[in-house]
C-alpha cells in the first residue's frame, strides 16, 4: 500500500479491505499463490506462470495505447 | 482511569467512525467494546484514526482471516455488534450470508457483525474500501440483508391483512427498512458513472 502510494505520489491510495479482495481475487484466479511458510506474520504472494503471461499481455495492451495516443497527439 | 461511554449507532457505520475519530482528537483511545459500552483510555490528542468494515455474511474462518490481515499489516482491530438483540438462543439466520455464515451462533459470527480498524494516525484518510469495483461490492454486501428485511415484513403485512395496525405498522417498516438499500443504490451508480467515464 505504501509502494502504491509512493509510486503514484499520493494520487492513489489502496485500502487494506480492497487490497484483501484484490489478493484473494488474484489468487482464485490462480495468477499467484502464497509463497513461503505461512507461519509468519505477514503472508507473502508470488506471481504465477499464468498470472505473468496475463501481465505481460495487459503490459503490451497498454503500451500500444500509449504509442496510438501518442502518434495521434504528435508526441514522439 | 478509563471512560466509559455509552452509545448505539446501529448500522449508521459513518457516525460511529466519526465518533471514534472524535473521541481520538479529544484524547481519548478505544480499548474495549461491548454491546452499548465503549471503553477508552488516554492517548495523544487525535494519535489514531479508525475505520469500520461490515462482515456481518462472512463465515467465522473469512472473518478471522481477514481480521489476521489487517493486522499483519499493523492495524488494531476489534469487534463490534451491529444488533441490539438479548435472545436466548443465540441464533440468527442470514439467508444473505455467504456459505457457512447462515446459521449464526453466539460462539461464532453473532455480535461480530463489525470491524473497528484502528491505525495510527499518518494526516491521511484512512478508508478501507478504495476500489471501484469493490465499493461496489461493498454496497450491495450491505445492502443484502435490507432486501431481506423487506421481504419479510412485506410478508407479514399481508399475512395480517384484516389487523389494520400490523399492516400499518409492518407496511411502514418496510417502507423504512427500503431506504438503505436506496442509498447503496446510489452509492453504487455515482461510482458505475465514473467506472464508465474512465473507461
Amino acid at each position: 500500500m505504501q509502494f502504491i502510494d509512493e509510486q503514484t505520489g499520493g494520487r492513489l491510495v489502496l485500502g487494506a479491505g480492497s487490497l484483501y479482495g484484490a489478493i484473494n481475487t488474484l489468487t482464485d484466479k490462480g495468477w499467484i499463490e502464497p509463497y513461503g511458510d505461512s507461519s509468519g506474520r505477514t503472508k507473502e504472494y508470488i506471481i504465477t506462470p499464468l498470472g505473468k503471461e496475463i501481465a505481460t499481455k495487459e503490459l503490451t495492451r497498454l503500451q500500444q495505447l500509449t504509442q496510438t495516443a501518442s502518434k495521434i497527439m504528435g508526441i514522439k | 482511569m478509563n471512560k466509559v461511554k455509552i452509545r448505539y449507532f446501529a448500522g449508521f457505520m459513518k457516525s460511529q467512525e466519526k465518533w471514534l475519530n472524535a473521541m481520538s482528537d479529544k484524547g481519548y483511545r478505544l480499548v474495549k467494546t461491548g454491546k452499548l459500552t465503549y471503553e477508552f483510555e488516554e492517548c495523544s490528542l487525535g494519535e489514531y484514526r479508525y475505520a469500520l468494515d461490515y462482515v456481518g455474511d462472512k463465515s467465522r474462518n473469512d472473518i478471522e482471516d481477514y481480521k489476521a490481515f489487517l493486522e499483519s499489516l499493523g492495524y488494531r482491530v476489534m469487534y463490534k455488534n451491529l444488533n441490539l438483540d438479548y435472545s436466548l438462543l443465540k441464533l440468527e439466520l442470514r439467508p444473505w450470508a455467504d456459505k457457512g455464515g447462515v446459521i449464526s451462533t453466539k460462539g461464532s459470527t453473532y455480535d461480530k457483525e463489525l470491524l473497528i480498524v484502528e491505525k495510527e494516525n499518518d494526516g491521511r484518510d484512512f478508508e478501507l474500501h478504495t476500489e471501484k469495483e469493490d465499493l461496489i461490492e461493498y454496497y450491495e454486501r450491505l445492502s443484502n440483508p435490507w432486501y431481506f428485511l423487506v421481504f419479510f415484513m412485506l410478508v407479514l403485512a399481508i399475512l395480517y391483512w384484516p389487523l389494520i395496525i400490523t399492516t400499518v405498522v409492518c407496511g411502514g417498516l418496510a417502507v423504512i427498512f427500503t431506504l438503505p438499500i436506496i442509498r447503496s443504490r446510489i452509492m453504487i451508480r455515482n461510482i458505475k458513472k465514473q467506472l464508465y467515464t474512465e473507461e
